[in-house]
Order: structure tokens, then C-alpha cells, then sequence
């Protein structure tokens, strides 16, 4: 075994015992599918980190500036992937979390009370979940029996068996306590490990790549109209990706959400900002790399010190598992929890039962490892895929639902299984090379009819008084509400609850005057850059 | 890189503004509310055990 393998065993197994150990933090349903909503700030910050940062964003992400430059996606498909995120925290899973939400499909179930809307919520959930996670699994695992020289069987294998262990015992105590210690090791990589290579390289790269490397619209001269589709597409991917929304729910308040929801940002433009320059460098020393996916880890095994360099290869690896965890055990939630409160309306209070979670969590974990095994097709464009199943099904009808009083049950149905068949269609067209169209163009495409037959639909037929009533139900629920409650059970609430008010309000605005006067700052330089000489 | 942190800015303080706004729309009078409450229990936003019976 070399070194990398070492790094693998270990890491995989000091992360299943964590998720193991977090099995006696079970007490009910509750504990398993929500952490009986007491996630603090760091866990919120740790888990949204962790499931944005995956293999696209620690492989793939730097292959594509490698070749491009960084600044290409640093400044379109970034920006937009964080406003999305933002819009899925701070708007679509805060209201969830308002209405009482354990899972996705539940919103749905309750916003509609429909059964063909459900199931159908409750297919694209478990099919755009497993798909996601095994392009993760794919992806970490050619890349890590490349490293090793393991099978690429027995890798998969193996990631399969630690996901087990971070998703099966502990639920989503497993999966936010995992994410929090993984995301030290990614953190690590980012800003102690890139910048060693960075000093490093930096001298010769710079010399060696061309000034167009370095600006925004790269060595590959796309145009502005472009970026800005990047911008959008990215924008929806994040937007209505579960991944991002779920992990609002266990949040012990609304205040965690808040700065939750600003810190990650901040996060994550450092992380991807050290990355992609990172790979962006390499282009300069090693201009002939085969495979640019490779790239992040000849940077961290060739360029990097020693032990910084594998624990580079550890942060590539905690960034694959973790996403893969998330996405397995949300298949898994939605399994026990919606499937069986479909097949069992009239049971509703066992749909909490912990020992039948268990077994789905297994179950959406084993039949991931299998498909990876089966199927390991490109990983990159199996994530896009996924990511673009639930942009053109799920966040039409989300948004809608929540904005609009006349979208009714058969309007979210017509419109999700439009666009989850469009892109289908014209996924499988473009794959066997039938049809041609521009890069990326068939999301916009699926996403724009599952728009027009929703509202289509929504016109056709009137929404029911129930449909209505619901809609102002859902609208008029506030994640405030839960605070209020608590303010009145307990005496001693309401002074502990002014404090966190205050000092939530103070962080807010002090970040509010830094930030304006940082982007004031910039726009100054900027114009004496561009406009002013 | 300028072009970058211009937009990493202007996002963060997008979210900030936004939960300003939130802090002021949902919390603000829910609060006052409360304290009010507190201060009278009997009054008319109070649930003290007259207007409970």
C-alpha cells in the first residue's frame, strides 16, 4: 500500500467511526431525520459548505480552469451556484422549516394534497438523489484507483461501505457531525495546503501563461451572453437543489439560519477562489496533463509538500463521501418516510419509525454503489443532470406554489413531469449525438416548457378553495413563529431571545458596513482599472 | 480578480440586506409584541387568565 492508500483507509475509517459513534445520539424519528431541530450555526455552515463543496467542485471545477483559466467560472457559474444557494436556504427552506417539513416531497404533499403530485415528487427525489450520488461515487472512485492502484470495484466498494457507516446508525447527527470534522480537512486544504503549491509554483506559471489566462473570459474567448447563461443555469441548478434546502432543517432557530447562510458564502468564495487559482497555476508548470481532472491531485502529490499534499488527497476525498452521504441518506429519507406515508395514509404516526429509516438509508446507499459499479459513466455530467432534473421539475413548481394562489395540484404535476421528460428527451438525444444545440441549452429548454405548462394548466383549470386556502396557509407561516412559540412556553425565553435579536442585528448591520464599504472600495479600483486608467 | 471580489460583495451583501429586512419585517413587531406582554399580562395582546377563562 502507498502512501494516498493509507490516507484513504484512514480517513474513511476515523469518519465511519464518527458516524457510528453519533448512533447513540438517537433517541426517535425526530433525532434521526432532523436532529430535533438543535444544529447549531457551525453545523449549519459546516453542512451547507460540505454539500456544495463536492468532486465537481474539487475536480472537475479546477480540470475546466485549468483549461480555461479560473476566472471563467469564478466569475459566472460562482456567483450564480451562491445566489442560488442563498435563495435556497433563505427563502425555499426557511418556509419549509416553517411548515413543519422533515423532507421535500412533504412540502409538496402538503402544499397540494395530492397523491399523483407526491408520488411524482417522491420519484424524481430518489432517482435525481441516487443518480447525483453515484456521479460522485464515480468520479472519486476512477480517480482514486488511478491513485492507489486499487480496482476501481474495490474502491467503490469500499466508499460504499464508509457511506454506510456515516449514513445508516446516526441520520442526519451522522451526517452534520461527519460534514463538520470534514469540512476542517477541506478548509485545511484550501488555505493551507493551495497556498504551499501556490508558493511554490506561482514564479514559473505566471511567466509561462499568457495574460488572456488570466481574465474573465479565459483562453476559451466565450462571450459575455454566455457567461451570463452560465450565470442563470448555475443560479436554478442551486436554487431548487435539495441538497442545499434540507439542510435548513434541522437548524436550532432562525438566527443560525441567518448567519449560517452569509458565513458559507464567505467560505466558499475563499475555498473555490484558492482552488481553481490553484489549478489555473499548474497550466503554467504542467501544461500537458491528460486528464484534467487529475489536475488538483498532481498539484497536491507533486507540488506540495509531503504531508500537505496528502492531506490535499484527503480533502478531495471527505468532498466526494460527504456530498455522496447527503444525497444517499435524503433518498433514503424520502424511501421511509414519504413512500411509506403514501402507502400508509391512515398510519401517519409511524412514519417516524427509526429501524425502517435504517433500512432505506442502507437500501439508497447499497443500490448507489451497485449503479457506480454498473454504470460508471462521466461523473461531471451525470451531477449536471441531476442538478438539472430538479432545476427544470421541482423549482418552477416550488417557487410558484409558494408566490402563486392559483397554482393548483394538476398544474405542479403537469408542469414537473414536462420538464423532467424534456430534459430526459433531449438529454438522451444529444448523448447518442441525434441532436445538436448549444452547450447547456437543454435545460434552458426544459426548464421554459415546464414553465409554460404550468401556467397553462394553472389557467386552464380554477384552483379549489382548499388549493387557495393552503397556498395562504403555507405563505402565511413564519420561521419567527417558532421563536414566538418558544418565547411563551418558557419564562426565561424571551430575554435570551432580545439578546440574540440585538446581537444578531448589530453582526448584520456591522457586516453590512464592511461589505458596502469593501464593494465601494472595489469599484473604485475598478474604474481606475478599466475607465480611468 | 477585482471582477471576483466585486461579485463575492455583492452577494454577501445581498444576504445581509436581506436579513436586515427579515430581522425588521418578521421580528421587530413580533417582539415588541412581546415585550408588551410581558409588561401587562392582562392587557388586550396578553393571555392572562381572564381572557383565558
Amino acid at each position: 500500500m502507498n502512501a494516498v492508500s493509507w490516507t484513504v483507509a484512514v480517513t474513511l475509517l476515523a469518519f465511519g467511526l464518527v458516524g457510528l459513534c453519533m448512533a447513540r445520539k438517537i433517541r426517535n424519528g425526530d433525532s434521526f431525520y432532523i436532529m430535533e431541530e438543535k444544529a447549531p450555526t457551525l453545523f449549519l455552515v459546516c453542512g451547507i459548505c460540505m454539500s456544495y463543496i463536492s468532486v465537481v467542485t474539487m475536480s472537475t471545477g479546477p480540470g475546466i480552469c485549468y483549461e480555461k483559466g479560473p476566472f471563467v467560472l469564478l466569475t459566472t457559474a460562482q456567483p450564480g451556484a451562491w445566489l442560488g444557494m442563498l435563495v435556497a436556504v433563505l427563502f425555499i427552506g426557511r418556509k419549509m422549516k416553517a411548515i413543519g417539513c422533515y423532507t421535500m416531497p412533504e412540502y409538496f404533499a402538503k402544499r397540494f394534497s395530492d397523491g399523483n403530485v407526491t408520488f411524482l415528487a417522491l420519484i424524481i427525489m430518489v432517482a435525481g438523489m441516487e443518480l447525483y450520488g453515484v456521479s460522485q461515487l464515480v468520479s472519486i472512485g476512477r480517480i482514486l484507483s488511478e491513485a492507489t492502484g486499487l480496482r476501481y470495484p474495490w474502491v467503490v466498494l469500499l466508499l460504499t461501505l464508509a457511506i454506510m457507516l456515516f449514513c445508516v446508525p446516526g441520520g442526519t447527527w451522522s451526517i452534520m457531525m461527519t460534514d463538520t470534522l470534514m469540512f476542517v480537512v477541506v478548509l485545511v486544504t484550501a488555505v493551507v495546503v493551495c497556498p504551499a503549491i501556490i508558493a511554490v509554483v506561482y514564479p514559473e506559471a505566471v511567466q509561462a501563461l499568457p495574460e488572456a489566462f488570466w481574465s474573465v473570459r479565459g483562453t476559451g474567448g466565450g462571450s459575455a451572453a454566455s457567461g451570463f447563461s452560465q450565470l442563470i443555469l448555475w443560479f436554478t441548478f442551486f436554487a431548487g437543489s435539495p441538497v442545499i434546502i434540507t439542510r435548513v432543517f434541522p437548524a436550532k432557530n432562525d438566527f443560525a439560519v441567518f448567519k449560517a447562510a452569509v458565513i458559507s458564502v464567505v467560505l466558499i468564495a475563499v475555498i473555490s477562489f484558492l482552488l481553481y487559482f490553484t489549478a489555473g497555476l499548474m497550466r503554467g508548470v504542467e501544461p500537458e496533463l491528460t486528464d484534467r481532472d487529475w489536475v488538483m491531485f498532481q498539484a497536491f502529490l507533486q507540488h506540495a509538500p509531503p504531508v500537505l499534499g496528502l492531506v490535499g488527497v484527503a480533502g478531495v476525498l471527505t468532498a466526494a463521501v460527504s456530498t455522496s452521504a447527503v444525497l444517499f441518506c435524503l433518498a433514503g429519507f424520502s424511501i421511509s418516510r414519504d413512500f411509506f406515508s403514501l402507502l400508509n395514509p391512515d398510519k401517519q404516526q409511524e412514519a417516524n419509525n427509526v429501524r425502517r429509516a435504517r433500512i432505506a438509508q442502507a437500501f439508497a446507499v447499497g443500490l448507489g454503489g451497485v449503479a457506480a459499479l454498473l454504470y460508471p459513466s462521466s461523473g461531471y455530467d451525470l451531477s449536471v443532470f441531476a442538478c438539472g432534473i430538479f432545476a427544470a421539475s421541482w423549482l418552477p413548481a416550488i417557487l410558484m406554489s409558494l408566490l402563486w394562489k392559483r397554482y393548483h395540484a394538476a398544474a405542479a404535476f403537469y408542469g414537473m413531469l414536462s420538464g423532467a421528460m424534456v430534459l430526459t428527451v433531449l438529454q438522451a438525444l444529444l448523448t447518442a449525438e441525434v441532436l445538436a444545440l448549444p452547450d447547456m441549452m437543454h435545460y434552458i429548454l426544459s426548464m421554459g416548457v415546464s414553465i409554460l405548462v404550468s401556467v397553462a394548466v394553472a389557467l386552464r383549470w380554477p384552483a379549489g378553495p382548499g388549493n387557495v386556502r393552503r397556498h395562504y396557509q403555507i405563505r402565511n407561516a413564519q420561521l419567527s413563529d417558532q421563536v414566538v412559540r418558544e418565547a411563551r412556553t418558557s419564562p426565561g425565553a424571551l430575554p435570551l431571545l432580545l439578546r440574540d435579536y440585538h446581537r444578531m442585528r448589530r453582526t448584520l448591520l456591522l457586516a453590512a458596513a464592511v461589505t458596502a464599504g469593501g464593494l465601494l472600495g472595489l469599484c473604485l479600483v475598478f474604474y481606475r482599472l478599466v475607465g480611468g486608467g | 480578480m477585482v471582477v471576483y471580489a466585486l461579485l463575492t460583495m455583492g452577494v454577501v451583501l445581498t444576504a445581509v440586506l436581506y436579513g436586515l429586512h427579515t430581522l425588521r419585517k418578521e421580528y421587530r413587531p413580533l417582539l415588541r409584541a412581546l415585550c408588551q406582554r410581558e409588561e401587562d399580562p392582562e392587557g388586550p395582546d396578553g393571555d392572562g387568565e381572564e381572557e383565558g377563562q
